[in-house]
């Protein structure tokens, strides 16, 4: 029940899968592009992940691998992980990638996400801790956002050190209110 | 009855899935919406108790309130006052212990004169410099009127 509310969770299942449909289905626009309402046994459509999902189940679908596992993404993964740009093929990649592992009959998946999370794990923490604002800002743009939200907590940890060790004010306005709203004209 | 109930299981036709697919959606919309309003409530939450249970939000904040939400604010800072009161206990504020009591500020905005401290009144001017207790202190540098010197 946790992931119900939480807001990344919701957005990781919004990511579309290519499905291929067993049974025909009636009524429903799924394919912009088809002229009747409905869709067809046999076609190819891509869904959301949480509508394949839940077709999955109920044995209306058979999903297949999504496109940003494909060689492609593997051999740049195997060639150098840290600096590949996993936001722009998807910001959720590793829990996409968990959450489609039990639904497709691919084994190498996992091996795959083990290997690149790894390794980015390592840069990530190295440029935490030296950070020089220049460089890492190109950085900042491959990351997915769960490697940007290790990243964030690694920068306040460090920052909090800091001011443990120097001594800055205690009492401070409430971060809540940080950001800058604008008002209702 | 029970071979008309297998029947039914099998006759599932294209529009059963058609169906089923527009139901998905709608839970689908509903656990959006719930998750917005959920979020919503978190951060309310969070402003009353650290902003200042019941007193004036910023007006950025406050007129993006729906209805219920500043009802729902309200009530959230009237449970936890009196929560307080019944402990006589001050949750809200720092909990590390301070060496010293007192705490000099600098005043950022305008307060207008003759607020009553716990143990004086002051008046509050802009950029005006005050020696006051940590407590009372901590209630207008959470809520950005003030800043601390630490000098």
């Amino acid at each position: 029940m946790a992931n119900y509310y939480n807001i990344d969770d919701i957005l990781t299942e919004e990511e579309f899968v290519p499905v291929v449909f067993h049974k025909s289905a009636n009524g429903v626009i799924i394919d912009p592009s088809s002229e009747t309402n409905s869709v067809e046994q046999g076609a190819k459509v891509e869904l959301p992940l949480w509508l394949a999902q839940e077709l999955y189940l109920r044995q209306a679908v058979s999903i297949s691998v999504p496109a940003c596992f494909n060689q492609k993404t593997r051999l740049e993964i195997q060639a150098d992980a840290a600096c590949v740009d996993l936001k722009s093929r998807s910001p959720f990649f590793y829990e996409f990638g968990c959450k489609i592992v039990p639904l497709v009959g691919d084994k190498t998946v996992e091996v795959l996400l083990l290997s690149a999370f790894k390794i980015r794990y390592k840069e990530i923490l190295t440029k935490a801790y030296t950070a020089a604002y220049t460089a890492t800002s190109q950085f900042l743009t491959l990351l997915t956002k769960e490697e940007t939200n290790l990243y964030e907590a690694a920068q306040s940890s460090m920052a909090a050190f800091k001011k443990w060790r120097m001594g800055g004010p205690r009492l401070q306005r409430a971060s809540v209110l940080g950001r800058k709203r604008k008002p209702i004209e | 009855m029970q071979e008309e109930g297998l029947e039914v299981l099998t006759a599932r036709t294209a529009d059963h899935y058609g169906a089923l697919i527009h139901h998905l959606s709608l839970i689908r919309n509903k656990r959006c919406l719930m998750a917005y309003v959920y979020n919503r409530a978190d951060i309310i939450r969070d402003l009353a108790w650290k902003v200042g249970l019941l007193h004036e939000l910023p007006r950025e904040i406050q007129e993006k309130f729906s209805d219920s939400e500043e009802q729902y604010f309200k009530d959230h800072s009237k449970s936890l006052k009196s929560y307080m009161s019944q402990l006589s206990l001050n949750v809200n504020v720092d909990m590390v212990p301070p060496k010293d009591p007192y705490i000099k500020v600098r005043v950022l905005e305008d307060l207008g004169s003759g607020i009553i401290l716990s143990d004086k009144s002051a008046n509050f001017a802009r950029h005006s410099m005050h020696f006051l207790k940590r407590t009372d202190a901590e209630q207008y540098i959470a809520r950005g009127l003030m800043e601390e010197l630490t000098s």
